[in-house]
Protein backbone atom coordinates (compact mmCIF):
# COMPACT_ATOMS: atom_id res chain seq x y z
CA UNK A 1 0.00 0.00 0.00
CA UNK A 2 1.75 3.17 -0.68
CA UNK A 3 0.97 6.58 -3.03
CA UNK A 4 0.91 4.57 -6.03
CA UNK A 5 -2.44 3.02 -4.61
CA UNK A 6 -4.08 6.80 -4.47
CA UNK A 7 -2.65 8.10 -7.94
CA UNK A 8 -4.00 4.93 -9.64
CA UNK A 9 -7.18 5.16 -7.78
CA UNK A 10 -7.13 9.06 -8.36
CA UNK A 11 -6.41 8.57 -12.16
CA UNK A 12 -9.52 6.18 -12.94
CA UNK A 13 -11.60 9.17 -11.06
CA UNK A 14 -10.12 11.99 -13.31
CA UNK A 15 -10.93 9.79 -16.78
CA UNK A 16 -14.35 9.46 -15.57
CA UNK A 17 -14.88 13.40 -14.86
CA UNK A 18 -12.97 13.89 -18.53
CA UNK A 19 -15.12 11.37 -20.14
CA UNK A 20 -18.74 12.35 -18.70
CA UNK A 21 -18.49 16.03 -20.82
CA UNK A 22 -17.26 14.47 -24.00
CA UNK A 23 -19.75 11.50 -24.00
CA UNK A 24 -21.75 15.06 -25.17
CA UNK A 25 -19.42 16.79 -26.84
CA UNK A 26 -18.54 13.58 -29.62
CA UNK A 27 -22.49 12.79 -29.76
CA UNK A 28 -23.22 15.96 -32.41
CA UNK A 29 -20.29 16.31 -34.36
CA UNK A 30 -16.48 15.19 -33.69
CA UNK A 31 -13.91 18.61 -33.02
CA UNK A 32 -10.69 18.04 -31.71
CA UNK A 33 -10.82 21.84 -30.20
CA UNK A 34 -13.45 21.29 -28.15
CA UNK A 35 -12.49 17.80 -27.03
CA UNK A 36 -9.23 19.58 -25.92
CA UNK A 37 -10.89 22.47 -24.65
CA UNK A 38 -13.16 19.55 -22.55
CA UNK A 39 -9.63 17.79 -21.34
CA UNK A 40 -8.19 21.03 -19.95
CA UNK A 41 -11.51 22.03 -18.43
CA UNK A 42 -12.18 18.87 -16.66
CA UNK A 43 -8.46 18.26 -15.46
CA UNK A 44 -8.44 22.11 -13.94
CA UNK A 45 -11.94 22.00 -12.30
CA UNK A 46 -10.58 18.25 -10.80
CA UNK A 47 -7.62 19.35 -9.34
CA UNK A 48 -9.69 22.58 -7.73
CA UNK A 49 -9.13 22.74 -3.82
CA UNK A 50 -11.97 22.56 -1.68
CA UNK A 51 -11.35 21.83 2.18
CA UNK A 52 -7.65 21.19 1.52
CA UNK A 53 -9.01 17.89 -0.49
CA UNK A 54 -9.04 18.23 -4.51
CA UNK A 55 -12.49 18.24 -6.39
CA UNK A 56 -10.87 14.99 -7.60
CA UNK A 57 -10.73 13.19 -3.95
CA UNK A 58 -14.34 14.44 -3.57
CA UNK A 59 -15.26 12.38 -6.41
CA UNK A 60 -13.22 9.19 -5.21
CA UNK A 61 -15.48 9.46 -1.88
CA UNK A 62 -18.50 8.75 -3.84
CA UNK A 63 -17.43 6.24 -7.02
CA UNK A 64 -14.68 4.55 -4.81
CA UNK A 65 -11.45 3.20 -7.29
CA UNK A 66 -12.61 2.00 -10.48
CA UNK A 67 -11.58 -1.11 -12.04
CA UNK A 68 -8.50 -1.37 -14.48
CA UNK A 69 -11.33 -2.87 -17.09
CA UNK A 70 -12.82 0.63 -16.18
CA UNK A 71 -9.73 2.56 -16.75
CA UNK A 72 -8.66 1.04 -19.76
CA UNK A 73 -11.89 1.46 -21.61
CA UNK A 74 -12.27 5.34 -20.30
CA UNK A 75 -8.76 5.90 -21.74
CA UNK A 76 -9.84 3.85 -24.78
CA UNK A 77 -13.07 6.54 -24.90
CA UNK A 78 -11.40 9.59 -24.61
CA UNK A 79 -8.15 8.73 -26.98
CA UNK A 80 -11.12 7.90 -29.57
CA UNK A 81 -12.72 10.79 -28.58
CA UNK A 82 -9.33 13.08 -29.40
CA UNK A 83 -8.64 11.13 -32.44
CA UNK A 84 -11.67 10.40 -33.82
CA UNK A 85 -10.54 6.75 -34.32
CA UNK A 86 -11.98 3.57 -32.76
CA UNK A 87 -10.03 1.63 -31.25
CA UNK A 88 -12.45 -1.36 -30.09
CA UNK A 89 -13.85 -2.97 -32.84
CA UNK A 90 -18.41 -3.45 -32.00
CA UNK A 91 -18.34 -7.02 -31.96
CA UNK A 92 -15.33 -7.31 -30.08
CA UNK A 93 -16.92 -4.52 -27.39
CA UNK A 94 -20.38 -6.17 -27.01
CA UNK A 95 -18.49 -9.62 -26.28
CA UNK A 96 -16.63 -8.05 -23.20
CA UNK A 97 -19.83 -6.27 -22.23
CA UNK A 98 -21.66 -9.66 -21.87
CA UNK A 99 -18.78 -11.05 -20.30
CA UNK A 100 -18.56 -8.17 -17.67
CA UNK A 101 -22.22 -8.24 -17.14
CA UNK A 102 -22.29 -12.09 -16.61
CA UNK A 103 -19.40 -11.28 -14.34
CA UNK A 104 -21.68 -8.33 -12.61
CA UNK A 105 -24.76 -10.73 -12.24
CA UNK A 106 -22.44 -13.33 -10.19
CA UNK A 107 -20.77 -11.14 -8.09
CA UNK A 108 -23.13 -8.38 -6.76
CA UNK A 109 -25.97 -10.23 -5.42
CA UNK A 110 -23.74 -12.64 -3.56
CA UNK A 111 -21.45 -9.90 -2.08
CA UNK A 112 -24.84 -8.11 -1.02
CA UNK A 113 -25.47 -11.27 1.11
CA UNK A 114 -28.58 -13.13 -0.63
CA UNK A 115 -26.53 -16.31 -1.28
CA UNK A 116 -24.71 -18.21 1.64
CA UNK A 117 -22.08 -17.82 -0.47
CA UNK A 118 -19.75 -15.44 -1.22
CA UNK A 119 -18.36 -14.96 -4.95
CA UNK A 120 -16.19 -11.73 -3.94
CA UNK A 121 -13.96 -13.68 -1.64
CA UNK A 122 -13.08 -15.94 -3.98
CA UNK A 123 -10.99 -12.94 -5.99
CA UNK A 124 -8.86 -13.26 -2.74
CA UNK A 125 -6.52 -15.70 -4.41
CA UNK A 126 -9.30 -19.00 -4.32
CA UNK A 127 -9.09 -21.72 -6.89
CA UNK A 128 -11.91 -20.53 -8.57
CA UNK A 129 -9.90 -17.64 -11.05
CA UNK A 130 -7.25 -20.03 -11.96
CA UNK A 131 -9.97 -22.46 -13.44
CA UNK A 132 -11.98 -20.16 -14.64
CA UNK A 133 -9.25 -17.64 -16.43
CA UNK A 134 -7.32 -20.78 -18.62
CA UNK A 135 -10.94 -21.54 -20.07
CA UNK A 136 -12.15 -17.79 -20.87
CA UNK A 137 -8.88 -16.94 -22.32
CA UNK A 138 -9.03 -20.18 -24.50
CA UNK A 139 -12.55 -19.14 -25.26
CA UNK A 140 -11.83 -15.33 -26.57
CA UNK A 141 -8.46 -16.44 -28.39
CA UNK A 142 -11.06 -19.09 -30.34
CA UNK A 143 -12.77 -16.17 -31.11
CA UNK A 144 -9.46 -13.57 -32.09
CA UNK A 145 -11.23 -11.07 -29.50
CA UNK A 146 -7.65 -9.30 -29.00
CA UNK A 147 -8.70 -6.15 -27.17
CA UNK A 148 -11.19 -8.04 -24.84
CA UNK A 149 -7.73 -10.18 -24.00
CA UNK A 150 -5.88 -6.91 -23.51
CA UNK A 151 -8.31 -5.63 -21.62
CA UNK A 152 -8.40 -8.91 -19.12
CA UNK A 153 -4.75 -8.94 -19.03
CA UNK A 154 -4.06 -5.99 -17.88
CA UNK A 155 -6.41 -5.97 -15.29
CA UNK A 156 -4.84 -9.05 -13.67
CA UNK A 157 -1.45 -7.78 -14.27
CA UNK A 158 -2.45 -4.58 -12.50
CA UNK A 159 -3.64 -6.61 -9.59
CA UNK A 160 -0.56 -8.80 -9.08
CA UNK A 161 1.55 -5.60 -9.10
CA UNK A 162 -0.95 -4.45 -6.44
CA UNK A 163 -1.87 -1.06 -8.43
CA UNK A 164 -5.39 -0.15 -6.83
CA UNK A 165 -5.55 -0.48 -2.93
CA UNK A 166 -7.80 -3.27 -3.21
CA UNK A 167 -6.05 -7.35 -2.63
CA UNK A 168 -9.18 -8.79 -4.12
CA UNK A 169 -9.00 -9.53 -8.40
CA UNK A 170 -12.46 -8.74 -8.61
CA UNK A 171 -12.03 -5.03 -8.01
CA UNK A 172 -9.68 -5.30 -10.89
CA UNK A 173 -11.92 -6.28 -13.39
CA UNK A 174 -15.37 -4.75 -12.59
CA UNK A 175 -16.78 -2.03 -10.81
CA UNK A 176 -20.27 -1.25 -10.05
CA UNK A 177 -20.42 1.72 -12.53
CA UNK A 178 -19.15 -0.28 -15.57
CA UNK A 179 -21.30 -3.20 -14.22
CA UNK A 180 -24.21 -0.42 -14.68
CA UNK A 181 -23.15 0.53 -17.53
CA UNK A 182 -22.93 -2.44 -19.59
CA UNK A 183 -26.31 -3.29 -18.60
CA UNK A 184 -27.99 -0.61 -19.46
CA UNK A 185 -25.96 -0.24 -22.55
CA UNK A 186 -26.97 -4.28 -23.14
CA UNK A 187 -31.18 -3.39 -22.36
CA UNK A 188 -30.96 -0.57 -24.73
CA UNK A 189 -29.83 -2.61 -27.68
CA UNK A 190 -31.76 -5.67 -26.59
CA UNK A 191 -34.82 -2.46 -27.04
CA UNK A 192 -33.53 -1.56 -30.51
CA UNK A 193 -33.20 -5.03 -31.50
CA UNK A 194 -37.25 -5.48 -30.77
CA UNK A 195 -38.27 -2.11 -32.05
CA UNK A 196 -36.42 -2.82 -35.50
CA UNK A 197 -37.56 -6.56 -35.86
CA UNK A 198 -41.32 -4.97 -35.26
CA UNK A 199 -40.61 -2.33 -37.47
CA UNK A 200 -39.76 -4.36 -39.89
CA UNK A 201 -42.67 -7.01 -39.64
CA UNK B 1 -5.53 -17.91 -39.35
CA UNK B 2 -2.69 -15.56 -40.35
CA UNK B 3 0.78 -15.06 -38.99
CA UNK B 4 -0.27 -11.98 -36.96
CA UNK B 5 -3.73 -14.19 -35.32
CA UNK B 6 -0.93 -17.20 -34.19
CA UNK B 7 1.38 -14.93 -32.62
CA UNK B 8 -1.52 -12.96 -30.54
CA UNK B 9 -2.86 -16.51 -29.73
CA UNK B 10 0.47 -18.23 -28.56
CA UNK B 11 0.76 -14.87 -26.42
CA UNK B 12 -2.21 -14.60 -24.69
CA UNK B 13 -2.07 -18.56 -24.52
CA UNK B 14 1.01 -18.05 -22.16
CA UNK B 15 -0.31 -15.24 -20.50
CA UNK B 16 -3.10 -17.55 -19.80
CA UNK B 17 -0.73 -20.28 -18.85
CA UNK B 18 1.51 -17.91 -16.41
CA UNK B 19 -0.96 -16.36 -14.84
CA UNK B 20 -3.35 -19.53 -13.78
CA UNK B 21 0.21 -20.83 -12.10
CA UNK B 22 0.60 -17.73 -10.38
CA UNK B 23 -3.16 -18.08 -9.35
CA UNK B 24 -2.80 -21.80 -8.80
CA UNK B 25 0.58 -21.59 -6.91
CA UNK B 26 -0.66 -18.87 -4.23
CA UNK B 27 -4.02 -20.50 -3.72
CA UNK B 28 -1.36 -23.67 -2.69
CA UNK B 29 0.90 -21.48 -0.45
CA UNK B 30 -2.29 -20.29 1.20
CA UNK B 31 -1.19 -20.51 5.27
CA UNK B 32 -3.42 -23.04 7.71
CA UNK B 33 -4.91 -19.84 9.84
CA UNK B 34 -5.50 -21.48 13.51
CA UNK B 35 -6.89 -19.75 16.49
CA UNK B 36 -4.56 -18.51 19.41
CA UNK B 37 -6.35 -19.47 22.23
CA UNK B 38 -5.19 -17.35 25.50
CA UNK B 39 -5.27 -19.20 28.73
CA UNK B 40 -5.81 -17.10 31.47
CA UNK B 41 -2.97 -15.60 33.41
CA UNK B 42 -1.99 -17.09 37.34
CA UNK B 43 -1.26 -13.86 39.09
CA UNK B 44 -4.98 -14.14 41.14
CA UNK B 45 -4.95 -17.41 42.23
CA UNK B 46 -5.05 -17.30 45.90
CA UNK B 47 -6.29 -13.34 45.56
CA UNK B 48 -9.92 -12.09 46.67
CA UNK B 49 -13.05 -11.21 44.61
CA UNK B 50 -13.06 -7.88 43.31
CA UNK B 51 -15.39 -6.24 40.91
CA UNK B 52 -14.70 -2.19 40.20
CA UNK B 53 -16.39 -0.05 37.92
CA UNK B 54 -15.79 3.36 37.09
CA UNK B 55 -16.91 6.09 33.99
CA UNK B 56 -13.45 6.40 31.67
CA UNK B 57 -14.90 9.55 29.56
CA UNK B 58 -16.63 12.57 31.72
CA UNK B 59 -19.31 13.54 29.32
CA UNK B 60 -17.21 16.55 27.74
CA UNK B 61 -19.11 16.08 24.51
CA UNK B 62 -23.04 15.36 24.12
CA UNK B 63 -22.60 11.99 22.57
CA UNK B 64 -19.96 9.21 23.25
CA UNK B 65 -20.88 5.50 22.15
CA UNK B 66 -19.11 2.52 20.82
CA UNK B 67 -16.20 2.02 23.14
CA UNK B 68 -13.90 -1.09 22.08
CA UNK B 69 -10.93 -1.93 24.63
CA UNK B 70 -7.12 -3.59 24.31
CA UNK B 71 -4.80 -4.74 26.44
CA UNK B 72 -1.53 -3.11 25.75
CA UNK B 73 1.92 -4.64 26.13
CA UNK B 74 3.01 -3.42 29.43
CA UNK B 75 0.34 -4.21 31.24
CA UNK B 76 -1.97 -0.85 31.21
CA UNK B 77 -5.24 -0.85 28.77
CA UNK B 78 -6.46 1.29 25.98
CA UNK B 79 -9.96 1.89 25.45
CA UNK B 80 -11.30 3.92 21.85
CA UNK B 81 -14.88 5.48 21.43
CA UNK B 82 -15.94 8.11 19.30
CA UNK B 83 -17.64 11.02 20.77
CA UNK B 84 -19.24 14.77 19.37
CA UNK B 85 -22.41 16.27 19.28
CA UNK B 86 -24.51 13.60 18.29
CA UNK B 87 -23.91 10.20 15.83
CA UNK B 88 -22.93 11.07 12.90
CA UNK B 89 -22.44 14.54 13.18
CA UNK B 90 -18.96 15.96 11.43
CA UNK B 91 -17.23 16.70 14.26
CA UNK B 92 -17.71 12.85 15.59
CA UNK B 93 -13.84 11.82 16.58
CA UNK B 94 -12.13 8.78 17.99
CA UNK B 95 -11.17 9.48 21.22
CA UNK B 96 -9.47 7.19 23.51
CA UNK B 97 -7.64 7.16 27.01
CA UNK B 98 -5.38 4.28 28.73
CA UNK B 99 -6.02 2.68 32.11
CA UNK B 100 -3.98 1.43 34.59
CA UNK B 101 -5.44 -1.71 35.87
CA UNK B 102 -3.50 -1.80 39.25
CA UNK B 103 -3.70 1.86 39.97
CA UNK B 104 -6.70 2.38 38.22
CA UNK B 105 -5.69 6.07 37.28
CA UNK B 106 -6.82 7.19 33.57
CA UNK B 107 -5.02 9.43 31.98
CA UNK B 108 -6.81 12.09 30.08
CA UNK B 109 -8.74 10.71 26.83
CA UNK B 110 -7.10 11.75 23.28
CA UNK B 111 -8.18 12.35 20.02
CA UNK B 112 -7.01 9.43 18.25
CA UNK B 113 -8.78 10.12 14.36
CA UNK B 114 -10.80 12.70 12.79
CA UNK B 115 -13.03 13.15 9.72
CA UNK B 116 -10.56 15.78 8.14
CA UNK B 117 -7.76 13.81 9.02
CA UNK B 118 -8.94 10.48 7.81
CA UNK B 119 -9.97 12.59 5.12
CA UNK B 120 -6.45 13.95 3.93
CA UNK B 121 -4.35 10.81 4.21
CA UNK B 122 -7.23 8.45 2.66
CA UNK B 123 -7.32 11.27 -0.62
CA UNK B 124 -11.08 11.26 -0.56
CA UNK B 125 -13.56 12.88 1.03
CA UNK B 126 -15.47 11.94 4.31
CA UNK B 127 -18.36 13.02 5.94
CA UNK B 128 -18.52 11.07 9.41
CA UNK B 129 -17.06 8.92 11.50
CA UNK B 130 -18.50 5.90 13.42
CA UNK B 131 -17.60 2.34 15.48
CA UNK B 132 -13.73 2.31 16.19
CA UNK B 133 -12.16 -1.06 17.53
CA UNK B 134 -9.00 -1.65 19.07
CA UNK B 135 -6.88 -4.77 19.53
CA UNK B 136 -3.40 -5.55 20.54
CA UNK B 137 -1.41 -7.65 17.74
CA UNK B 138 0.85 -9.98 19.64
CA UNK B 139 3.73 -8.73 18.59
CA UNK B 140 2.59 -6.04 20.73
CA UNK B 141 1.48 -3.16 18.50
CA UNK B 142 -2.07 -1.94 18.51
CA UNK B 143 -4.34 -2.19 15.49
CA UNK B 144 -7.48 0.35 15.26
CA UNK B 145 -9.65 -0.23 12.77
CA UNK B 146 -12.93 2.86 12.19
CA UNK B 147 -15.88 3.33 10.08
CA UNK B 148 -16.06 6.32 8.08
CA UNK B 149 -18.85 7.35 5.89
CA UNK B 150 -18.33 9.55 2.66
CA UNK B 151 -22.26 9.66 1.66
CA UNK B 152 -25.07 8.40 3.03
CA UNK B 153 -26.25 6.86 6.27
CA UNK B 154 -24.16 3.79 8.05
CA UNK B 155 -24.97 1.65 5.30
CA UNK B 156 -22.88 3.40 3.37
CA UNK B 157 -19.42 2.65 6.19
CA UNK B 158 -16.34 1.98 4.90
CA UNK B 159 -13.41 1.04 7.14
CA UNK B 160 -9.74 2.53 7.98
CA UNK B 161 -7.11 0.81 9.48
CA UNK B 162 -4.23 2.09 11.53
CA UNK B 163 -1.31 1.22 13.54
CA UNK B 164 0.78 1.99 16.30
CA UNK B 165 4.48 1.00 17.36
CA UNK B 166 4.50 2.62 20.66
CA UNK B 167 1.69 1.73 22.70
CA UNK B 168 -0.93 4.01 21.44
CA UNK B 169 1.22 7.61 21.50
CA UNK B 170 1.60 7.97 17.67
CA UNK B 171 -0.39 6.29 14.71
CA UNK B 172 0.50 5.35 11.31
CA UNK B 173 -1.85 7.43 8.52
CA UNK B 174 -4.99 5.97 8.14
CA UNK B 175 -5.68 3.55 5.54
CA UNK B 176 -8.88 2.14 3.64
CA UNK B 177 -9.50 -1.03 3.28
CA UNK B 178 -11.47 -2.80 0.55
CA UNK B 179 -14.19 -4.64 1.41
CA UNK B 180 -16.93 -5.33 -0.94
CA UNK B 181 -17.17 -4.59 -4.45
CA UNK B 182 -19.92 -2.58 -4.25
CA UNK B 183 -18.37 0.83 -4.20
CA UNK B 184 -16.92 -0.23 -0.93
CA UNK B 185 -19.55 0.38 1.15
CA UNK B 186 -21.65 -1.28 3.70
CA UNK B 187 -18.96 -2.55 6.29
CA UNK B 188 -18.96 -1.51 10.01
CA UNK B 189 -16.94 -2.95 13.22
CA UNK B 190 -18.22 -4.00 16.65
CA UNK B 191 -16.73 -7.13 17.75
CA UNK B 192 -13.06 -7.93 19.32
CA UNK B 193 -11.09 -9.16 16.82
CA UNK B 194 -8.90 -13.05 17.50
CA UNK B 195 -5.54 -13.42 16.71
CA UNK B 196 -4.38 -16.46 14.18
CA UNK B 197 -1.14 -18.51 14.97
CA UNK B 198 0.56 -17.33 11.86
CA UNK B 199 0.31 -13.83 12.74
CA UNK B 200 -2.92 -13.16 11.09
CA UNK B 201 -6.09 -11.08 12.80
CA UNK B 202 -9.57 -12.01 12.19
CA UNK B 203 -11.53 -8.62 12.16
CA UNK B 204 -15.55 -9.86 12.85
CA UNK B 205 -17.07 -6.90 10.52
CA UNK B 206 -20.85 -6.64 9.30
CA UNK B 207 -23.00 -5.53 6.50
CA UNK B 208 -26.02 -2.98 6.96
CA UNK B 209 -26.55 -1.67 3.19
CA UNK B 210 -29.33 -4.15 1.34
CA UNK B 211 -28.47 -7.43 3.53
CA UNK B 212 -27.83 -7.40 7.00
CA UNK B 213 -25.31 -10.34 7.85
CA UNK B 214 -21.88 -11.06 9.28
CA UNK B 215 -18.58 -11.97 8.23
CA UNK B 216 -15.10 -12.23 9.54
CA UNK B 217 -12.52 -10.58 7.39
CA UNK B 218 -8.82 -12.01 7.66
CA UNK B 219 -6.19 -8.85 7.78
CA UNK B 220 -2.29 -9.92 7.66
CA UNK B 221 0.46 -8.53 10.28
CA UNK B 222 0.31 -5.11 7.83
CA UNK B 223 -3.56 -4.63 8.16
CA UNK B 224 -3.63 -6.20 4.40
CA UNK B 225 -7.11 -7.87 3.56
CA UNK B 226 -6.25 -11.60 2.69
CA UNK B 227 -9.26 -13.13 2.49
CA UNK B 228 -13.07 -13.18 4.39
CA UNK B 229 -15.23 -15.62 5.23
CA UNK B 230 -19.29 -15.11 5.59
CA UNK B 231 -20.26 -15.86 9.30
CA UNK B 232 -24.18 -15.47 8.00
CA UNK B 233 -26.33 -13.90 5.42
CA UNK B 234 -29.55 -12.39 4.91
CA UNK B 235 -31.31 -9.61 6.83
CA UNK B 236 -31.16 -10.01 10.74
CA UNK B 237 -27.67 -10.87 12.23
CA UNK B 238 -25.14 -8.18 12.27
CA UNK B 239 -22.57 -7.45 14.86
CA UNK B 240 -20.77 -10.49 15.39
CA UNK B 241 -18.97 -11.59 18.81
CA UNK B 242 -16.40 -14.23 18.33
CA UNK B 243 -15.00 -16.30 21.09
CA UNK B 244 -12.55 -19.26 19.94
CA UNK B 245 -12.60 -22.49 22.13
CA UNK B 246 -9.93 -24.14 20.74
CA UNK B 247 -7.46 -24.15 17.54
CA UNK B 248 -10.53 -24.44 15.36
CA UNK B 249 -13.47 -24.25 16.89
CA UNK B 250 -15.17 -20.76 17.66
CA UNK B 251 -18.70 -19.56 18.74
CA UNK B 252 -20.25 -16.22 17.75
CA UNK B 253 -22.95 -14.18 19.18
CA UNK B 254 -25.37 -12.36 16.89
CA UNK B 255 -27.10 -9.40 17.49
CA UNK B 256 -30.40 -10.10 16.30
CA UNK B 257 -31.61 -7.45 13.57
CA UNK B 258 -34.84 -8.84 12.89
CA UNK B 259 -38.34 -7.69 14.10
CA UNK B 260 -39.91 -11.12 14.66
CA UNK B 261 -37.12 -13.31 16.89
CA UNK B 262 -35.67 -10.75 19.10
CA UNK B 263 -33.30 -13.47 20.38
CA UNK B 264 -29.39 -13.40 20.43
CA UNK B 265 -28.02 -15.53 17.70
CA UNK B 266 -25.29 -18.37 17.86
CA UNK B 267 -22.99 -20.03 15.04
CA UNK B 268 -20.10 -22.30 15.29
CA UNK B 269 -17.46 -22.95 13.31
CA UNK B 270 -14.94 -26.11 13.04
CA UNK B 271 -12.51 -25.25 11.07
CA UNK B 272 -11.04 -21.99 12.37
CA UNK B 273 -13.07 -19.79 11.20
CA UNK B 274 -13.42 -20.76 7.82
CA UNK B 275 -17.47 -21.86 7.03
CA UNK B 276 -19.82 -21.11 10.04
CA UNK B 277 -22.85 -23.10 10.99
CA UNK B 278 -26.52 -21.38 10.01
CA UNK B 279 -27.22 -19.17 13.09
CA UNK B 280 -29.62 -20.49 15.68
CA UNK B 281 -31.79 -18.30 18.08
CA UNK B 282 -30.53 -18.98 21.98
CA UNK B 283 -32.70 -18.07 25.06
CA UNK B 284 -31.09 -14.58 25.49
CA UNK B 285 -33.48 -12.15 24.20
CA UNK B 286 -31.65 -9.32 22.62
CA UNK B 287 -33.53 -5.89 21.82
CA UNK B 288 -31.60 -5.45 18.14
CA UNK B 289 -28.33 -4.57 19.95
CA UNK B 290 -24.72 -5.78 20.28
CA UNK B 291 -23.82 -8.39 22.51
CA UNK B 292 -19.80 -8.68 23.81
CA UNK B 293 -18.39 -12.19 24.60
CA UNK B 294 -15.65 -13.86 25.82
CA UNK B 295 -14.60 -17.57 26.91
CA UNK B 296 -13.75 -18.09 30.52
CA UNK B 297 -11.82 -21.52 30.15
CA UNK B 298 -12.47 -25.02 28.29
CA UNK B 299 -16.29 -24.50 27.01
CA UNK B 300 -17.62 -21.96 29.71
CA UNK B 301 -18.39 -18.37 28.18
CA UNK B 302 -19.28 -15.08 29.64
CA UNK B 303 -21.68 -12.72 27.77
CA UNK B 304 -22.77 -9.31 28.21
CA UNK B 305 -26.18 -8.28 27.14
CA UNK B 306 -29.09 -6.53 26.88
CA UNK B 307 -31.60 -8.90 28.87
CA UNK B 308 -35.14 -7.17 27.61
CA UNK B 309 -36.69 -7.90 23.64
CA UNK B 310 -37.28 -4.53 22.89
CA UNK B 311 -35.20 -1.55 25.22
CA UNK B 312 -31.40 -1.01 26.28
CA UNK B 313 -32.56 -0.11 29.70
CA UNK B 314 -30.72 -3.42 31.37
CA UNK B 315 -27.60 -4.38 30.80
CA UNK B 316 -26.82 -7.75 32.22
CA UNK B 317 -24.05 -11.14 32.46
CA UNK B 318 -24.78 -14.43 31.50
CA UNK B 319 -22.78 -17.04 31.75
CA UNK B 320 -22.97 -20.81 29.15
CA UNK B 321 -21.06 -24.10 31.02
CA UNK B 322 -21.55 -25.43 27.52
CA UNK B 323 -19.82 -23.90 24.70
CA UNK B 324 -22.46 -21.42 24.44
CA UNK B 325 -25.89 -24.14 23.88
CA UNK B 326 -27.14 -22.91 27.21
CA UNK B 327 -27.10 -19.48 29.38
CA UNK B 328 -28.10 -18.65 32.69
CA UNK B 329 -28.48 -14.72 34.04
CA UNK B 330 -26.18 -14.31 36.78
CA UNK B 331 -25.51 -10.65 37.39
CA UNK B 332 -27.22 -7.75 36.36
CA UNK B 333 -24.78 -4.69 35.67
CA UNK B 334 -27.30 -1.83 34.88
CA UNK B 335 -30.88 -1.11 34.87
CA UNK B 336 -32.99 1.73 34.95
CA UNK B 337 -36.17 2.57 34.38
CA UNK B 338 -37.63 3.03 30.60
CA UNK B 339 -37.47 6.94 30.76
CA UNK B 340 -39.29 9.56 28.03
CA UNK B 341 -36.09 9.66 26.69
CA UNK B 342 -35.09 6.49 25.43
CA UNK B 343 -31.47 7.24 25.47
CA UNK B 344 -31.62 8.53 28.76
CA UNK B 345 -31.66 4.86 30.01
CA UNK B 346 -29.81 3.06 27.52
CA UNK B 347 -26.41 0.81 28.11
CA UNK B 348 -25.36 -0.46 25.19
CA UNK B 349 -22.30 -1.77 22.95
CA UNK B 350 -20.47 -3.75 25.45
CA UNK B 351 -16.40 -4.61 24.91
CA UNK B 352 -14.97 -7.65 26.99
CA UNK B 353 -11.67 -8.55 27.01
CA UNK B 354 -9.00 -10.38 29.19
CA UNK B 355 -5.67 -9.31 30.82
CA UNK B 356 -2.18 -10.59 31.04
CA UNK B 357 -3.31 -11.29 34.64
CA UNK B 358 -6.79 -13.20 33.72
CA UNK B 359 -8.98 -10.53 34.93
CA UNK B 360 -11.54 -9.49 32.98
CA UNK B 361 -12.16 -5.71 31.61
CA UNK B 362 -15.72 -4.37 30.01
CA UNK B 363 -16.26 -1.06 28.63
CA UNK B 364 -19.93 -0.15 27.78
CA UNK B 365 -21.88 3.17 26.84
CA UNK B 366 -23.59 4.43 29.48
CA UNK B 367 -26.90 6.42 28.65
CA UNK B 368 -25.06 7.52 25.32
CA UNK B 369 -23.11 10.02 27.45
CA UNK B 370 -20.49 8.38 29.29
CA UNK B 371 -18.38 5.01 28.76
CA UNK B 372 -18.32 2.94 31.78
CA UNK B 373 -15.04 0.54 32.66
CA UNK B 374 -15.94 -3.04 34.58
CA UNK B 375 -12.90 -4.75 35.70
CA UNK B 376 -13.67 -7.80 37.89
CA UNK B 377 -11.38 -11.09 38.27
CA UNK B 378 -12.14 -14.71 37.55
CA UNK B 379 -12.63 -15.49 41.51
CA UNK B 380 -15.43 -12.88 41.60
CA UNK B 381 -16.78 -14.36 37.99
CA UNK B 382 -16.61 -18.06 40.02
CA UNK B 383 -18.58 -16.96 42.68
CA UNK B 384 -21.02 -15.24 40.92
CA UNK B 385 -21.65 -18.28 38.62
Amino acid sequence: MNALNHYAGLFGCLLLLIALPLVHVRCPRFDRRVVSITIFAMLSFAVLPINSLPVIAYVRGVTADLSITSVFLLSIFIAGAYTGNRYFALPEKHRLHRILMLAGLILYPMALGLSPWDSYGMGYGGVGFALILPVLFVGLIIRRSWMVLLVLSCSILAYLAGLLESTNLWDYLIDIWLFLYVSVSAIWRLLSRLCRNRSMI
Amino acid sequence: MNPTDRQLSVFFLLVAVILSSVFIARWLHQPERLFIISEPGSQNVGGGAFFHEQFISFGKTPETHASSIARRADGKLIAVWFAGSEEGAEDVVIAGTVIDPVSRTISPSRILATVSGTGTATWRYIRKLGNPVIHSLPDGRLMMVYVSVSFGGWAASSLNIRFSDDLGQTWSPPRRLVTTPSLNISTLVRGVPIDFDNGDVGLPVYHEFLGKFAELLILDRNGIVRDKHRISWGRETIQPAIAPLSARHAVTMLRDSSEVDRRVKASRSNNAGQTWSVPSSLSLPNPNSAVALHRIDGHRLVAIFNDHREERHDLSMAYSPDAGRSWRVFHRLEYEPIAKERVESTFSYPSLIRDQRGDFHLTYTWKKRRIKHVHFNLVWLEQKI
